[in-house]
């Protein structure tokens, strides 16, 4: 029945996001949007599942440890085991971050038949899965990628013979194509199992069903929806070049490294893939070494890299310590990450920020100058003191406005807001009348009208106020819990502050400059 | 007048033909074009460098603007609000989509930047300007990058460094922002602004609420502002 003679493995390392996240032993859970996305095999003999909400896993498994889904991590974790097949076969097509599939023909025949290369594959990557603390793979063949997926999740994995592809998804119920929505209309139709769907006609499908219902019948089928789009695994992404003669000149480096570049953009751009986090490394012939990660909101070009590499180096060699001794003698670039490359695109309305080139040269060379993390941007923040109500962001990281912006937070002093903000408040104290230190009380009234305020070397008489503004923060948290109560002064030489009354004693949180 | 320009310029007799027409014609017009084009180029106003600034700010500033490449010193004398003041002139340019900085300057209330409408996402942060021998660089680097840099110069500013940073601002258009709370900027401005009073409102003892504030700005400087000139500013809330 299949229209092409082809046979496909599929390698399926169960709960991955779990064991990328480090957590396979204990009970733990990966959350997305509030819901299950994994679990680990202890959590789910607790009753955890996938799609439950985050409080109802809660409260199936008390210590259960939950973690925010991490997909870049998942991938990088993925791909030693990528790695690990590719030393097989190098024709690997991974599916999402947990699963890949290679067709086996050519491997099972070197190997010595399909079921002693999948014997040699597990034993490989069981050994590599234990060091990662995660439960075995699995490993499923057949002649479809959608029925060998289905076979690695037949417990400890299944080989479907060569031709009896359909007769065996026969028995499967509708629910196995993935398509809840269909399988539904289905099971309403009477049709229960996948070997009753294969058996209507196709024209009837299509006209019932449309495009997607013909895509699964060809499933159930057991024939291919697609053919397996194949690449060769990425090529070794680090360029490196030892120069002759060590070099003291920038800008001779420079030019070195605008091969080494465009030697980098050249392996990556046959496979369709662009970089967006840089490793440039240098190293003296006294064997001193500098390396530093860069990061672009756009791919890099062979230029930017160049760009990059030189700010690097003016910045190490105009250094105050630590400057090089010697001349360098070796410089190396590496891919960190690679995208698929989509081109270019520059944001319109409502896209993210993308600065224009100027912006980002400017950035990139203050980069060079002072580290990574010296430039970059605020967002706004939930908060009611006057500093936590914005964050800043490193440059390149990405700027997401932190969950409760929008949230109204009691006791937030109403607008304007100071214009100086001291990094570490100016401790004062503010008397009344008498001379005695102004408290605030538990209704949140001050004892005395506040008269003077004292800053060391003089006092000034405080000729209007307004408060207080009581917070009491994170009391459910003891370590992280804070009593503070703020009043805004105005002084006779018509300055205005922003008081902050915390553990008895007065500071001067902000000023209305 | 650009006509008469180019009317005299010899014209080469050629026995007439077609060809001959349609070649003097495009000569014609390629010396009308260069002929614009240089006329058009010496003739950039100082209007036409000007980054837009805020309503209350445009009857303060000789040009009602911010004129690209020029110098900005903004400090107070005997008085407070060079800060306010300073935010106010960053939110023009920043409402209008041009890209600011702001460096030297960790103690800047991003909120209160944020309220008087500065985009925080086209607002570079260079919370510390990196060691003594760095930090021109630094700003001249931010010169290259965005169009407003509001800074606050090291205390040990040279007058050699302040003029090269001067110099580089005027060459790249960018708008030089210098908060000079402590009155030192030792290099050249073409406009100073100084706040010489500062009131607030809406506050007495024990209720009410900091509202409107009400200041007088001297600004005085170069060119049209060589004659200093005192006006009311308002900003509320």
């Amino acid at each position: 029945m299949t229209e092409r003679e082809s046979r496909t493995l599929v390698v399926w390392c169960p709960d991955w996001p779990v064991v990328a996240a480090g957590l396979a032993q204990v009970p733990s859970a990966v959350i997305r949007a509030n819901r299950v996305v994994a679990c680990s095999p202890s959590a789910r003999a607790e009753g955890v599942r996938r799609h439950q909400r985050r409080r109802e896993a809660e409260s199936a498994c008390p210590d259960l440890k939950l973690v925010k889904e991490d997909p870049a991590q998942e991938v990088r974790a993925f791909e030693h085991v990528v790695s690990a097949v590719a030393q097989f076969t190098p024709r690997v097509e991974v599916t999402r971050p947990g699963m890949c599939s290679l067709p086996v023909r050519g491997p099972a025949r070197y190997f010595g038949g399909e079921r002693s290369f999948a014997n040699r594959l597990a034993h490989v990557l069981n050994d590599l899965l234990q060091e990662l603390r995660g439960p075995p793979c699995r490993i499923g063949i057949a002649d479809t990628p959608f029925a060998a997926r289905l076979a690695a999740h037949v417990p400890s994995g299944e080989i479907v013979l060569a031709g009896s592809t359909a007769a065996w998804l026969a028995d499967l119920p509708v629910s196995a194509l993935g398509e809840p929505e269909l399988a539904e209309l289905l099971v309403r139709l009477g049709i229960r199992r996948l070997g009753e769907f294969a058996e209507l006609d196709e024209g009837v499908v299509a006209g019932r069903f449309g495009s997607r219902g013909v895509r699964a019948h060809r499933l159930a089928r057991g024939l291919d929806d697609h053919a397996l789009a194949l690449c060769e695994p990425p090529p070794d992404l680090t360029v490196a070049r030892e120069l002759d003669s060590p070099v003291d000149q920038v800008d001779t480096v420079a030019f070195v490294a605008t091969g080494i570049a465009e030697e980098l953009i050249g392996r990556l751009v046959p496979g369709g893939l662009a970089c967006t986090r840089l490793l440039v490394e240098a190293s003296t012939e006294h064997g001193e070494e500098l390396s530093r990660w860069w990061r672009a909101d756009r791919p890099f070009t062979a230029r930017a890299m160049v760009d990059r590499v030189r700010w690097q180096l003016e910045g190490w060699l105009a250094a105050p310590v630590d400057a090089p001794s010697a001349g360098i003698t070796l410089v190396r670039l590496t891919a960190g990450e690679v995208v698929p490359d989509k081109g270019r695109q520059l944001g319109l309305f409502g896209g993210p920020v993308e600065a224009d080139q100027r912006v980002e040269r400017g950035i990139a060379r203050i980069q060079g100058l002072l580290g990574h993390a010296a430039v970059g941007t605020a967002v706004l923040a939930g908060g009611r003191g006057p500093g936590e109500q914005t964050i800043f962001v490193p440059w390149g990281d990405p700027r997401e406005e932190p969950e409760g912006v929008r949230h109204p937070w009691p006791g937030r002093l109403p607008a304007p807001a100071p214009a100086v903000v001291p990094v570490v408040p100016v401790v004062v104290s503010l008397v009344g009348r008498a001379g005695e230190t102004v408290g605030v009380t538990g209704r949140g009234q001050c004892t005395v009208a506040p008269e003077w305020l004292l800053e060391p070397p003089g006092r000034q008489r405080v000729v209007g106020w307004a408060g207080p503004w009581p917070a009491d923060e994170r009391w459910w948290d003891p370590t992280g819990h804070r009593r503070r109560a703020r009043l805004q002064v105005l002084l006779e030489d018509g300055s205005a502050h922003l008081l902050v009354l915390e553990g008895g004693r007065w500071g001067i949180e902000a000023t209305y400059d | 007048m650009i006509l008469t320009h180019v009317s005299r310029r010899p014209i080469r007799r050629r026995p007439f033909c077609f060809a001959n027409v349609c070649s003097y014609t495009q000569e014609m017009a390629v010396t009308v074009a260069e002929a614009l084009h240089g006329r058009a180029s010496s003739l950039v106003l100082a209007k036409d460098r000007l980054l837009p600034v805020t309503v209350a700010l445009a009857a303060v500033l000789p040009f009602a603007g911010l004129e690209r490449g020029s110098t900005v010193v903004v400090d107070a004398h005997e008085t407070c609000g060079a800060t306010s003041l300073t935010l106010e002139m960053l939110a023009g340019p920043s409402i209008a989509g041009y890209w600011g900085a702001v460096a030297g300057c960790p103690e800047l209330g991003l909120a209160a930047a944020a309220e008087r409408g500065i985009d925080l996402a086209r607002l570079l942060l260079v919370p510390s300007l990196g060691p003594q021998d760095r930090w021109a660089q630094v700003v001249a680097s931010l010169f290259d990058a965005v169009d407003t840099v509001l800074y606050v110069p090291p205390p040990s500013v040279r007058p050699s460094d302040a003029r090269r940073l001067a110099a580089r601002a005027r060459d790249r258009g960018a708008v030089q922002l210098v908060l000079d709370r402590d009155r030192r900027w030792p290099g050249p401005s073409d406009l100073r602004c100084t706040v010489t009073e500062s009131q607030w409102t809406g506050l007495s003892r024990g209720h009410g609420l900091l509202s409107e504030r009400h200041f007088e700005v001297e600004v005085s400087g170069r060119g049209a502002a060589a004659r200093p000139r005192r006006s009311p500013l308002q900003l509320s809330a």
